[in-house]
């Protein structure tokens, strides 16, 4: 079974950023990898409401082969919500380094004890 | 037909974002009208959780904005939405009335918080839409993490960003999972999905199940998943660390009882999935009770026995059976009410830093807390007069009832592991030859002292009413599992 182009590139970006989480130490670059992973669900999401040949789904056109809408407005609330938890990550982020003076998971661990 | 679904969702959310309001006309009209909007809350609940013996068997569907469900989204009410949107407004509610300094303090944010969590936790447990689902889940998630950033120390803060970090990824997961259901089936409703779901080729049917089970795990912790749980649960405020630890679990929790018996739902798929759990929640019991042996800091050791009990829930519904999954319901109820009032107890103790040594005496010290500490984790031990002696009980009936012996002895293993780091604790904190500086203000006030007495009375109670409440479960159990 051939896979499209645009889901090895959704794999990819899935990977890529889980992997950054696990395994970065900088805590913006984990915030990164959390939106890279994000990015990859929401290209997933767009490139299975469309199969090449559709149309834009508008009402009065006489479309008969569309793209669907749902997944369409599901990316938008998604992308809403990846927004603002990226705010508030940062947010995180510029707390703690104001506490401890750095990003580094490992420096912060040992300034802890 | 009742609009009471959505109203329960609506009026905590208009209730947050009128607070900021009136918190501007000072501390005498604040406090009895954030008092009195708790309760409204969990009245308006639980006359909505009484509407579903209405419909019988069949759940009570209400269609928002009266649009079919093949365009609509609609709230779906059955029994097992009942039993947890009842449980989890009570919680809320106790979290409500004890956390009565950030009233005085005029700390508004806290309650918007709160408020926005219990609507997300209503909409989470009364969706039946897989989306909404996921948009509730982060709606609740995304309140709770500053919530645990409170006190803005360095430590809590960074505790919350692990928490969210470890959530966001969990939530991915699920996310993934609805994508690739919206994608084979075209559907997001729970009730198309489940009845389309069987038909899918088995490597989509198991990449489905795999994303959510992970991600469901992450969300309660279940180990290797757990290691964000004892920090954000440990450095929060008391009364936070008693709803992520007492309610905002139960969420996880009930969505793994509600999706996974619907997709895995027979065959090669649901035997599978009872068997990761049955392994994962096996690993959790004796991994989180062992955690919580090593460690010193009381609230810590409460995070991490909470780990343990989210292993006996997952275990409870790895051994499956109206026997299992009706004891895992039962522990959800018995885990609410003695791991929240065990956190309260211990916030009465002493302020801020929760190191073990600094507890010394503070059980006689402070009588009332002290009472509610003994019996909250006297019930997490899991003995007689508690009720979690029953729950547990119908968890191993269950699993000798499936011939699973080792399973059956994992729960007094996990107790007597327990009554280890409950009996260090103890003597510690109940030391009749500490000494008190003098001038320290343990005073409990009365609704607090309310608080800690519902919770500590509750643990007994739901032994003298277990053979109602068994009945209960095992006949929401029977109406999961078909």
């Amino acid at each position: 079974m051939a896979l499209p182009v645009a889901y090895w590139v959704v794999l990819i970006l899935f990977g890529m950023g889980l992997y950054c989480i696990l395994t970065e130490r900088n805590l913006i670059k984990i915030a990164v990898g959390l939106n890279i992973m994000e990015a990859g669900l929401l290209l997933f999401l767009v490139r299975m409401a469309y199969s090449p040949g559709d149309r834009a789904p508008l009402l009065g056109t006489g479309v008969i082969r569309m793209a669907d809408p749902i997944p369409h407005a599901l990316t938008l609330t998604a992308i809403v919500i990846a927004a603002s938890t990226t705010a508030l990550l940062l947010s995180f982020i510029i707390q703690i380094h104001r506490h401890y003076g750095t990003v580094d998971i490992d420096e912060i661990r040992s300034k802890m004890k | 037909m009742s609009h009471l679904p959505v109203l329960v969702i609506a009026i905590p959310l208009v209730f947050a974002f009128a607070l900021p309001l009136i918190f501007l006309l000072g501390p005498r009209v604040r406090r009895p009208v954030v008092f009195s909007m708790g309760w409204a809350y969990f009245a308006v609940v639980l006359i909505m959780a009484g509407g579903w013996r209405d419909a019988g068997a069949q759940p009570l569907v209400y269609p928002i904005g009266g649009w079919g469900p093949e365009i609509g989204i609609a709230l779906r009410l059955d029994a097992l939405s009942a039993v947890f949107s009842a449980l989890l407004a009570l919680g809320m509610l106790l979290v409500i009335l004890y956390s009565q300094e950030y009233v005085d303090q005029g700390e508004s944010k806290y309650y918007v918080l709160l408020f926005i969590v219990a609507a997300g936790m209503m909409g989470t447990v009364l969706t039946a839409d897989f989306f909404n689902l996921y948009v509730f889940i982060e709606m609740t998630a995304i309140s709770s993490f500053p919530l645990v950033a409170l006190s803005r120390k360095g430590k809590a803060v960074f505790a919350a960003f692990y928490y969210m970090v470890f959530t966001m990824v969990s939530s991915a997961l699920i996310l993934l999972a609805i994508i690739l259901i919206y994608g084979a089936t075209g559907s997001l409703n729970m009730a198309e999905v489940a009845a389309g779901f069987g038909d899918l080729s088995t490597t989509l049917r198991s990449a489905i199940i795999g994303s959510l089970v992970v991600g469901l795990g992450v969300k309660i912790a279940l180990i290797p998943f757990h290691s964000w749980l004892p920090p954000a649960h440990a450095e929060a405020v008391s009364p936070v660390s008693a709803l992520l630890s007492g309610v905002l679990l139960k969420t996880g929790v009930y969505m793994m009882i509600r999706l996974l018996p619907m997709l895995a739902a027979g065959g090669a798929d649901a035997l599978m999935v009872r068997r990761v759990l049955l392994a994962i929640g096996s690993l959790t019991i004796i991994g989180g009770h062992l955690l919580a042996l090593g460690q010193d800091n009381m609230k810590r050791i409460l995070a991490c026995s909470s780990v343990a009990h989210m292993g006996y829930i997952a275990l409870g519904l790895g051994i499956g059976g109206p026997l299992g999954v009706g004891g895992a319901l039962f522990h959800s109820l018995n885990h609410l009410l003695m791991k929240s009032g065990a956190f309260f107890a211990v916030g009465r103790m002493v302020h801020g830093d929760f190191q073990l040594e600094l507890l010394r005496g503070k059980g006689r010290a402070a009588p009332l807390p002290g009472w509610a500490f003994a019996a909250c984790t006297g019930a997490l031990i899991g003995l007689p007069p508690f009720g979690s002696f029953a729950s547990k009980l119908m968890i191993v009936m269950g699993a000798l009832a499936a011939g699973m012996i080792p399973a059956a002895l994992l729960l007094p293993i996990g107790g007597v592991l327990s009554a280890m780091y409950y009996g260090r604790a103890y003597r510690v904190i109940y030391d009749a030859a500490a000494n008190f500086e003098e001038g320290e203000d343990l005073a409990v006030p009365l609704q607090t002292a309310g608080v800690l007495g519902f919770t500590a009375v509750g643990c007994v109670v739901t032994l003298v009413a277990s053979p109602v409440l068994w009945r209960f479960f095992l006949a929401v159990a029977g109406g999961i599992i078909g």
